[in-house]
């Protein structure tokens, strides 16, 4: 690696293309916006900026508040479910044989790669009264009381009268289904590529020493594997908390996130120093978790391999 | 140190295979191991010797065949429920736990109470002598320093045998010897089974009670090293261990327990051997048995021959010499440069004259 | 080995087979069928003879037909592919500057520059379109004008979040090169330039096809900042897309979104053939071929 000085101007060429852009089409409008946070509207138009701190103040209204506080625990339970999904997943790709690997991996990740608005519409099909599920349902729900009137059982309707359909749309269930059905392939990718890298002999060394496989997992596997595991949790909690997409789609009115509420200021309510500030609020949020993460890659990076 | 037939085999493999899709790893292997023996697997990398310790280990299941630790079949038994422990080649000490929760590591998922953990890991730290580590973490220690918390950590579970995957292959040329006497001090204080995988000669020879040679997935002679270095009984054996001149041979006449060999380029030699070999054979001449001199040796009872010294390869405390004898032989001898001019007697084209004792030739039939 | 035939052992899995247990697999064949079937179950209904699309009448290709007859679908797209086109040549340039200035030169504050990079990956998506909104709006971006001009506000804020991912996969196959070979054209006496031209280019060309390839899908694909960036005379395909949802739901939705999907797999695995390509001339740390 060359020191910068040595080809000064091999270095500016190479410099000046990304650094000009992002500054001007990335932290500029960043910066935009972080001012704009603390102005105010005049009239229907017009916003000045009066370095009033008025709309941090309204964020944390207890309105808003509580939304903010849905969006993360509903974050936090799209996470941990990912997590508990993409674990097993992760384990039996990178133990499997090493020519089917590409494969299922690829067969993994290709969901990934679809828009997120199309994998969306698709759960709408599947969720709604008259949809999938609930066809498949009603199918069951037919067969077995086919099956009870078979047996002389009718008049009793164990099983109601009609097929009552679930109701899996526009509520807290579907967003957070619709949530993880999106965001599972993003957890697989880290904590495979860090079992990958996992000295399969500390299995083994375990399971040497007496350990059973559930007890080798958890003091031996996720330990090792954790710093994936991190990225991976980084990687769904911060996109979903700032969703509005699936949240709009599949939650309608009832379920609404902290990125509805965004984009609602800057759409339909025409609030937009308001809007400013709750981006920001999420930015924030977001330099929060990576900065603890990196403290805590500190912490390990003594424990290297 | 010998196989005493009264005892009972501590691990009996029977007609053990292994099979890796097409590879054929292990072989139709079967042997016994006695208690308290140091038991060497040697033999060149790709002939089954480690995957043979994962399978006694439970590591790999077999495909044929069982295998039997103190008596108990380990068919159904899994990896972490036989009472075998491993050091593994790469030591695998786990990086994220100290010395000291490494090595109780096993004593805990056992559920043994804390009292009784505490003072078994003080005492086999100490037996390696890392107890000025106890806390400190894998990271801050050197290669051989883990490999010693590797084995306090595999010996605190008190196994009935004790395996080795490669044990010194990581370790610097002094660190090997020093190595290689504790581990055999400690076989002996413990008093339990070793048993090492190593495809370095010196290593199973100088460490081992008994050496099995594999090749290819077969276990070619199983014996002390002595009888292993001095009556190999195939070529593969012959040949791998340590260095040997192989010369085809001629059995002219059998006449009880002795034979008649033709050795081409040396002649007929008496050698006493069962008489029921093929007529093909091969003499296997070590080259420290062969004496070198500048004159035609007087005695009859060795076999002589002339030649010329091809080339001169100095060690500093011994030589070789590739030697043309007159019948168009090329043979290896040692010379011991027991003065310190004697490197000077042999050089390049010097004649030279070998000879050795018949009884010193070994035949191999196969 | 003459015994297998009396040994009636069947090969138990070892302890580390992991996948060869039945309950993995069940749970991955069951994950991986939850989360197919829905998107088969779109593309299947596409072919939908039915206007609500809610039951399978009968199969047919109208509502592709009907796509195809959607003038303002059509725009759309035209208008998506335009923009990735273009953004994918910038970003692929701008991608590859950052790659090569990482991977070659140290410099002061390096790690801050390395952060800063990844930040457009990082910063939720919703953010970004919320700055680029406010950023065009501040500034009196011109939004009229005619076409493509028009499209120049999408363009630059898709380049802005695509060319990051150029780097990252530019840098990813620029880590297997052996530095030795530049060092062997400087000494033969070749300048900086021709160094790159002859020696480096050709190594990192699959990387470069791969990630324009990969800028190509993000802004194909790409919706929440494009919703925020885009105007009723500037509307790219999942924006259309979405209206389309919004509004009424129909086979024709789905044929829309069939059509994207299959453009993005394909775009796609050409990605992942490209980066993984040996067939290219390959100076990997191993010494060339």
């Amino acid at each position: 690696m060359n020191n910068w000085k040595d080809s000064k101007s091999v270095f500016i060429t190479t410099f000046l293309p990304g650094t000009v852009w992002l500054t001007a089409f990335f932290l500029v409008p960043l910066g935009f916006v972080w001012v704009m946070s603390f102005g105010e509207k005049y009239g229907i138009i017009d916003i000045v900026i009066t370095w009033t701190p008025n709309n941090y103040l309204r964020a944390v209204e207890s309105i808003y508040l509580g939304i903010i506080w849905k969006s993360v625990w509903i974050s936090a339970l799209v996470t941990a479910l990912c997590l508990m999904v993409s674990f097993p997943i992760a384990f039996a790709v990178s133990f499997a044989k090493d020519k089917w690997k590409p494969i299922l991996l690829l067969i993994i990740i290709l969901p990934f790669w679809i828009n997120l608005l199309i994998r969306t519409y698709a759960l709408i099909a599947v969720f709604r009264t008259r949809g999938h599920v609930n066809f498949g349902l009603e199918w069951l729900w037919e067969k077995a009381n086919a099956g009870l009137i078979l047996i002389g059982l009718g008049k009793h309707q164990f099983l109601g009268e009609k097929f009552q359909p679930l109701a899996m749309l526009y509520n807290d269930f579907s967003v957070i289904a619709g949530l993880t059905y999106v965001y599972i392939p993003f957890i697989v990718l880290p904590i495979y590529a860090m079992l990958e890298r996992l000295d399969r002999s500390y299995i083994e060394a375990s399971l040497d020493l007496g350990a059973s496989q559930i007890r080798t997992l958890f003091s031996i596997v996720i330990p090792l594997t954790l710093p994936g595991i991190i990225a991976g949790v980084i990687l769904v909690f911060i996109p979903c908390l700032g969703s509005f997409v699936i949240p709009d789609l599949l939650g309608g009115t009832n379920s609404q996130m902290i990125g509805n509420v965004i984009e609602r200021q800057f759409k339909s309510a025409n609030d937009w120093p308001f809007g400013a500030a709750l981006s920001f609020l999420l930015m924030y949020v977001m330099f929060g978790v990576l900065a603890m993460r990196s403290l805590l890659t500190v912490r390990k990076s003594e424990m290297k391999v | 140190m010998s196989n005493a037939p009264t005892n009972n085999p501590i691990i009996k493999i029977s007609h053990i295979s292994k099979d890796f899709g097409a590879v054929n790893a292990v072989d139709d292997v079967s042997f016994e191991i006695m208690p308290n023996e140091f038991f060497a697997l040697l033999g060149p990398s790709g002939c089954g010797k480690t995957t043979l310790l994962r399978l006694i280990a439970g590591l790999e299941s077999p495909t044929h065949g069982t295998i039997s630790i103190d008596g108990e079949n380990m068919d159904a038994i899994p990896a972490n429920r036989r009472p075998v422990n491993m050091v593994f080649q790469s030591y695998a000490v786990f990086p994220h736990m100290t010395v000291y929760n490494n090595v109780a590591y096993g004593l805990k998922v056992a559920k043994i109470c804390q009292s009784d953990i505490r003072q078994r890991v003080i005492e086999a730290i100490d037996s390696v002598q890392m107890g000025e580590y106890v806390n400190r973490r894998p990271d801050e220690l050197s290669g051989g320093q883990r490999q010693r918390v590797a084995l306090a950590r595999a010996l605190v579970k008190r196994p009935k045998v004790l395996l080795l995957d490669e044990p010194l292959s990581a370790l610097d040329a002094k660190l090997r010897k020093a190595m290689q006497l504790e581990l055999m001090q400690l076989q002996r204080k413990v008093g339990i089974t070793f048993i090492i995988v190593t495809h370095d000669q010196d290593e199973a020879l100088s460490m081992a009670d008994r050496i099995a040679v594999m090749d290819r997935g077969v276990v070619r002679q199983i014996a002390t090293p002595n009888v292993i270095y001095e009556s190999p009984t195939t070529r593969f054996v012959a040949d791998f261990i340590g260095k040997v001149n192989l010369i085809d041979a001629h059995v002219i006449a059998r006449n009880k327990g002795k034979l008649l060999v033709d050795v081409k380029g040396l002649g007929t030699m008496e050698i006493f051997h069962k008489n029921n070999t093929p007529d093909s054979v091969t003499i296997a001449l070590r080259p420290e048995k062969i004496v070198a001199s500048k004159r035609k040796p007087q005695t009859k009872d060795r076999i002589s021959t002339k030649g010329r010294v091809h080339e001169q390869v100095y060690y500093g405390n011994i030589s070789h010499l590739y030697v043309n004898t007159e019948a168009g032989l090329r043979l290896l001898i040692n010379i011991q440069n027991a003065s310190r001019s004697t490197v000077d007697l042999f050089g390049i084209d010097d004649d030279i004259w070998l000879s050795f004792y018949p009884s010193d030739a070994i035949i191999i039939t196969n | 080995m003459m015994l297998a035939i009396f040994s009636r052992q069947r090969e138990r899995p070892g302890p580390l087979e992991y996948t060869r247990q039945f309950w993995l697999r069940l749970m991955v064949f069951t994950t991986m069928t939850m989360l197919y079937a829905p998107i088969v179950g779109l593309v299947v209904f596409s072919f939908n003879d039915s206007k609500r699309n809610i039951v399978w009448r009968g199969f047919t290709f109208d509502y592709y037909l009907k796509a195809w007859h959607n003038d303002g679908l059509i725009d759309a797209f035209v208008n998506s592919l335009t923009i990735a086109v273009i953004a994918t040549l910038i970003s692929t340039i701008i991608g590859t500057s950052v790659a090569l200035i990482l991977w070659r030169f140290r410099f002061p504050l390096k790690p801050i520059y390395e952060g800063t990079m990844a930040l457009p990956i990082v910063v939720p998506e919703i953010c970004m379109g919320v700055a680029m909104l406010v950023f065009f709006s501040r500034v009196g971006w011109p939004s009229g004008g005619p076409w493509p001009l028009n499209l120049s506000a999408i363009t630059i804020a898709h380049i802005s979040f695509c060319f990051p991912f150029v780097a990252v996969v530019i840098r990813a196959r620029l880590s297997g090169f052996n530095r030795e070979f530049e060092e062997a054209s400087r000494d033969l006496g070749a300048n900086e330039w021709q160094t790159f031209r002859h020696i480096i280019f050709p190594f990192i060309r699959p990387g470069l096809i791969s990630g324009a390839l990969l800028a190509f899908t993000l802004s194909i694909d790409d919706f929440i900042i494009t919703f925020f960036t885009s105007g009723p005379n500037t509307v790219t395909f999942p924006v259309k897309i979405y209206s389309m949802v919004r509004f009424s739901i129909t086979p024709e939705v789905n044929a829309a979104s069939t059509i994207l999907i299959v453009i993005t797999i394909i775009t796609t695995l050409l990605a992942m053939w490209f980066q993984t390509s040996s067939r290219f001339y390959k100076l990997s740390k191993e010494g060339a071929p």
